[in-house]
């Protein structure tokens, strides 16, 4: 929670730096949030270049409304909810709804001594994509977002149960697609 | 929601595990290394093309403004301007043509008169 917290001030001290300096600040915001957005626009559109386009378009945006994100309470819920938006609209646009479990389109960072777990990472990657894009955020913006549900129930602006239960149907059916057990003893 | 995010905690205890595995995969998806040189210079651009938006609209404004207040100044100031001539100016122009013609002042009064008709008639042909 400690490193969520230090996160959301991190990107609040870039919208500051944005509201001084205007869009020459805006590179700062990309490399501070890009892979974040990058990886739960992913989990909506199913493809990492929608993904990509729906962040990029949601820079654009900031960068065109500035005083709106920077004045905005919460700037890191307000950019995730920017990128959402994005993402759902491109998703509606283009459909790829039948490539759920193909991961062809993701650009990946591979260290040389996490080969052996590569294939647990795929793995995740690919139940993911078979889960609902409403139960797939909610597993994104809690475990790697580490929101609480409250926090991500304001952003899909639903209930904190709804968000409950989507993230029990979730773990459930990653639960049946991912032993965790073989896992563990498979990254050991 | 404090109660309801701990009793969601001790229930779910049991996903811990696999929310680990989960986690441990967070950094797996990268963005690829043009996105971040296409989305600067996407900005730049909107943010130049909005600058310039705001320009052309204040500019359309001012040239509006200055249609709806300059161009029926103009015509009442140089058109229509001698047809509110001041009666007192013509009875003075009146007594100035009677002393230089030697003639009556009723008679210079009348020629006054049709003299700042003729005018008034000239600017109306102009105007057409």
């Amino acid at each position: 929670m400690h490193q969520t917290h230090s996160f959301t001030e991190q990107v609040a001290v870039c919208a500051e730096r944005l509201a001084e300096s205007g869009v020459a600040a805006l590179g700062g915001l990309f490399d501070l949030t890009s892979q974040r957005l990058v990886r739960y626009a992913t989990t909506l559109t199913q493809n990492q270049h929608d993904a990509e386009d729906a962040v990029q378009a949601a820079m654009v945006q900031v960068a065109k409304g500035l005083h709106r994100f920077c004045r905005a309470e919460q700037p890191w819920p307000y950019l995730l909810r920017m990128v959402r938006n994005e993402a759902l609209q491109i998703a509606r646009r283009k459909k790829r709804w039948t490539l759920t479990t193909n991961l062809t389109d993701l650009f990946t960072c591979r260290l040389v001594d996490e080969l052996e777990i590569e294939e647990t990472h795929r793995a995740v990657w690919s139940a993911l994509r078979s889960l609902p894009s409403t139960q797939a955020e909610v597993v994104v913006l809690k475990i790697w977002e580490e929101m609480t549900l409250a926090q991500i129930a304001e952003i899909l602006n639903v209930s904190p149960d709804t968000v409950a239960s989507r993230y029990r149907y979730a773990m459930q059916k990653l639960t049946h697609k991912l032993d965790p057990v073989e896992m563990k003893v498979h990254r050991a | 929601m404090p109660e309801f995010g701990n009793k969601f905690e001790q229930d779910h205890s049991d996903f811990a595990q696999l929310e680990s595995i989960v986690q441990a995969a967070g950094g797996y998806v990268q963005p690829t290394v043009d996105l971040r040189p296409k989305t600067l210079e996407a900005a730049r651009t909107a943010c130049r093309q909005r600058r310039t938006n705001i320009r052309l609209g204040s500019l359309a404004v001012f040239v509006l403004f200055l249609a709806a207040t300059g161009v029926p100044e103009f015509f009442f100031s140089s058109n229509l301007g001698p047809a509110f001539v001041q009666s007192s100016d013509l009875h003075h122009r009146a007594t100035r043509s009677a002393v230089k013609g030697n003639v009556g002042t009723n008679w210079a009064l009348y020629e006054v008169f049709s003299e700042f008709r003729r005018e008034q008639a000239e600017l109306l042909h102009h105007a057409d």
